[in-house]
This record gives structure tokens, sequence and C-alpha cells, in this order.
């Protein structure tokens, strides 16, 4: 009996594994604020980021003006950072534009979406694998991708694909809920 | 009692999962280990299947768009890399699976770019589930047992020159001379596979 109950454990933990989780990481200086000049980042710098979280939690969207389910869901997620700017949830923005005019071409974008209130960095293209690898071993790289850590840096929440409003608010809340 | 059917239901659903998974060839990654013969159609009709190119000393299959700007930036390297490799035995593929691409797009992308490697409309994205593809470009390279020998991106830039890594070409390389794959698994950042149910 023993073993059936093991076995039908182990069951419900190979089809319930949706949200994966991440080794424990955090933020730099506060990114709540309004848009600054769009900085490059790299994998060591990112860690930091995640890992240092103050008290916050944290939703990191990666997405490029080329992708359009990116730029489709863009508008939800500046509404969602409106909506928690004063609540203990900091926004970060991963851009992955590429080519000589990528900066150009991420900030001619956040400038007709009226600058948003988060913090944007572009990935250098060096950097694209050991980012990938940062943010989720399982993850290939396709993009639009939404991260979401808990208090404590531990990703809580990795959505693949586009996304809406209610979903980005449903995860958010659900990973705020459990530790904030 | 309850806890009887439970645990049958169980052994059940476990058996299916894992027959389903040594069936169709992956681990429980979800990572392809090994792929299966499928048949696609070509833009002109013409059905090409894995097993044509059998002989070959290795397959490459290139999942592309023609939409994409990551993969329409790598159109010219895709073309520089079939003239090179298709000369010393190597099968070249194209397969498109976006749901919204049809195969007259694929026609004229292809011509456009001078692809001379065929392009497969993978029709309600069969060949990319199976293969676990997510984005393009992404590429698989196959020996003739159908194992997959290299996984995941062309280079490691978007931007043709500031490539650094040619690191499918050094796969095909390392193949044709008969040494395993160094780096057989690399990732890159690309366009979502648009699905039909995605």
């Amino acid at each position: 009996m023993k073993f059936l109950f093991f076995l039908h454990a182990l069951l419900i933990l190979l089809l319930f594994n949706g949200c994966r989780e991440n080794e424990t990481k955090t933020i730099p200086s506060g990114s709540q604020n309004k848009l600054r000049t769009i900085k490059s980042i790299n994998a060591e710098e990112l860690n930091e980021i995640i890992n240092n979280r103050k008290g916050k939690a944290l939703l990191l969207n990666v997405w490029a003006t080329w992708c359009k389910p990116c730029v489709e869901e863009f508008p939800d997620l500046i509404k969602i950072a409106g909506e928690y700017k004063n609540k203990n949830l900091e926004f970060l923005s991963l851009n992955v534009d590429f080519g000589k005019n990528a900066d150009s071409l991420a900030a001619d974008f956040l400038a007709k979406q009226n600058n948003p209130g988060f913090m944007v960095y572009i990935i250098p293209e060096k950097s694209t694998e050991q980012v990938i690898e940062l943010l989720n071993k399982e993850w290939d790289g396709s993009i639009p991708a939404t991260f979401i850590y808990d208090t404590d840096a531990e990703q809580k929440s990795f959505l693949l694909g586009l996304q809406d409003y209610d979903v980005f608010k449903k995860c958010i809340d659900s990973v705020m809920n459990l530790k904030i | 009692m309850i806890f009887k059917r439970l645990a049958g239901l169980s052994i059940f659903i476990f058996a299916v999962l894992i027959s389903w998974n040594y069936l169709s060839g992956n681990d429980f990654s979800g990572k392809v280990k090994k792929a299966e013969n499928f048949s696609l159609k070509d833009f002109n009709g013409k059905v090409h299947s894995l097993s044509d190119y059998k002989n070959s000393k290795a397959i490459v299959l290139m999942f592309i768009a023609t939409e994409c700007p990551v993969s329409n930036a790598y159109n010219s390297r895709m073309v520089k890399l079939y003239n090179e490799f298709s000369k010393k035995d190597i099968a070249v593929i194209g397969i498109n699976s976006n749901k919204q691409e049809s195969a007259d797009e694929i026609k004229d992308h292809s011509n456009k770019n001078g692809f001379k490697f065929p392009v497969l409309k993978d029709i309600n994205n069969v060949v990319a589930d199976k293969f676990g593809a997510g984005h393009t470009p992404e590429i698989f390279v196959l020996n003739s047992n159908y194992e997959i020998l290299y996984h995941g991106r062309i280079d490691d830039s978007r931007d043709e020159s500031e490539v650094e890594s040619k690191d499918l070409a050094a796969a095909l390389n390392e193949i044709l001379s008969g040494k395993p794959v160094s780096n057989p698994e690399t990732k890159a950042f690309g366009c979502t596979i648009k699905r039909v149910n995605g």
C-alpha cells in the first residue's frame, strides 16, 4: 500500500510541475522610477538584480520590437506596472532586439508607449545563452517570456508566449500572496 | 476501496506516460533524444520523408519562418551552410511549422532568398511538436539512426558581422570527422512557433 501511495505522489509530481523554480537570486538600485537611458545588462549583473530583492517580488519580461506577441502584450504589462507601482513588486524589462540600432529600436518603441515607468535593459548578443540559462534552464529562448520571483528571489512563475492582463495579474497576486 | 481505485488509476496513467515518452523518444524533460521518421510536403506538394535522407552523413533540420526577423537574419547564412555542406553529403531541410505561413508564402520566401534546400510545410505543427521545437530558427542535426547529435542555434550572433562561434558548422565538421559533437546543445532567442493550439 505504501508503494502505491508513493507511486501516486510521484504521478502527481510529474503531472503538476508547470511552475518551475530557479536558484535563489536578486535587484540593483531602485527601478520603479521613470525610464532612463536603456542600458545593457549581462547575466552576472542580472543575477545580482534578481537576488537583491529587498522585500519586493519581481516581474521580469523578455521582449523585442520584432516579436509581435511581445508588442501585443506590452500595454497589459504597462497597465499592470502602473497598478502595482506602490506595492511590493518590481518590474524589469529585458529587451532582446539585435543589430547596430537595437537600442534605438527599443527606445522608439518605448517612447510610443509613453515611456513606461519601469527599468528597461538590453541584453547584449554575447550574453544571450547565459541569460537564458540563468532565467530558466528549461527555457529555449522563445519570447515573449515572463518570470515572476517572490521576495526570496525564488522563481515562482514562468510564462512562455503571449499573455494578457488577467494572466499576469493572477500570477502576480498568487506569488505576492504567498510571500508578502 | 477508494485507495485501491486511486492506486489503479495512478498505475494506469503512469504506464501511459512512460509508454508515451518511450514511444516518442522523449525523456521527462521534454527533450528529444531520437527522432522518428516523418513525411511532409514541400511547397510544391512533393512528399519528403526523413528516411529519404537516411544515407546522408547527417541530416540538418532547420525550423524556420518567413516572417520572423531572427530567422530572416539567417537566410543568407542558411544558403551558405547548404552550399558548403550539401557537397559533403549532408542533407539540409527547412521546416515551416507556423500556422499562419502558407505554402505559397513559403515558396515566395524560398525563391526570394535563393534557398536551394527543400522547405517543408508542417501542417498542424506535428513535427515541431515531436521535436519539441519552440522557436525559429532552431536546428536539429540527426545521424542516420535519427539520433539527435546537435540542437540549438546556427551561430552566436543574429548580426552576421559579429559572429564568433559558428556552432552548427562546427558540429557538422565534427560529425564529418567522425568525432562526437563537443557542444551538442546551444540556445538563442527566437520567434515563438505559432502553433494551431498555441
